[in-house]
């Protein structure tokens, strides 16, 4: 995979470019969902993600609008998913 | 927990070691079991205090193969508080929320908010072969106890189970019901 690839998604009306998501960190996130962990502990699981797949700038921005309400836990989980999604379709087209 | 029969009707804690630390999960009704059962893989997560539970998300994502360990954790656990296999405690608590299983069980006066998870799955098994002769008895003991596909440990080797899919269709045309094991 190329890891300097990003793709571009909306969340909640501002475009974001995201890096790949991997299979461990999905893997992680739903974990802690299925566990019915604390909220702490989910956000704790999922800012991480999402700042590694956002890169530094852009999670700054983000993290506002979380703490801000404007961004729920339900958002970022829909939203990674979609990025894992989108990867996913990539890697199936590039390996026609 | 104790090895006898009796853990069936235990309103005792139940302890569980993951990833090497002990809990005492609380005791809670079989229909507390069967509301989380949608998240098997899980369940000792969810059916521990919500302080352990926060210590136990910490140690599990601490693990490289955390998810496996909660996994194989969980499925002891309802092996342990039901006396079977856990695939065989699933698929009975699957056929007791069915409409025609929960439809006899209430009538029979079983209540899952007031019973054990124990209780509540001979209870099921009664239900499903109080009537049956001997071959379809067998025929019901024989489907219930087939292991699922992905089920390994020393009793049963590399041996691959039957198809779990084909295993629950036969098991709802038989009974009426069920969602089929999900985890």
């Amino acid at each position: 995979m190329d890891d300097t690839k990003t793709f571009k998604i909306q969340l909640k009306g501002r475009a974001y470019d995201w890096a790949p998501i991997t299979p461990a960190q999905l893997e992680r996130m739903q974990l802690v969902l299925a566990m019915d962990a604390s909220s702490e502990r989910i956000l704790r699981v999922i800012t991480r993600i999402v700042a590694a797949s956002a890169g530094p700038e852009q999670w700054e921005t983000l993290s506002d609008r979380i703490v801000d309400g404007e961004i729920g836990m339900d958002d970022l989980v829909e939203h990674l998913h979609k990025v894992a999604q989108r990867m996913a379709k990539d890697t199936k087209a590039r390996g026609k | 927990m104790g090895s006898s029969d009796a853990v069936l009707i235990s309103r005792e804690p139940v302890e569980v070691v993951l990833a090497g630390a002990r809990f005492l999960l609380p005791y809670a009704p079989a229909g507390q079991w069967i509301v989380q059962l949608e998240w098997l893989d899980t369940l000792a997560a969810r059916m521990a205090t919500p302080a352990d539970r926060e210590v136990m998300t910490d140690l599990i994502l601490d693990q490289p193969n955390g998810r496996d360990i909660l996994r194989n954790v969980s499925r002891q656990l309802l092996s342990a508080v039901c006396r079977r296999p856990w695939w065989e405690a699933y698929r009975l608590l699957d056929l007791s929320v069915s409409p025609q299983g929960l439809g006899h069980l209430a009538l029979a006066g079983m209540r899952p908010w007031e019973c054990a998870v124990g209780e509540w799955c001979a209870a099921t098994y009664a239900l499903y072969t109080r009537d049956a002769d001997d071959k379809s008895r067998l025929q019901f003991d024989f489907r219930l106890s087939i292991p699922p596909r992905d089920h390994r440990d020393n009793g049963w080797g590399d041996e691959r189970g039957d198809d779990p899919e084909e295993i629950e269709r036969a098991m709802a045309k038989m009974t009426g019901g069920g969602r089929g094991i999900t985890g």
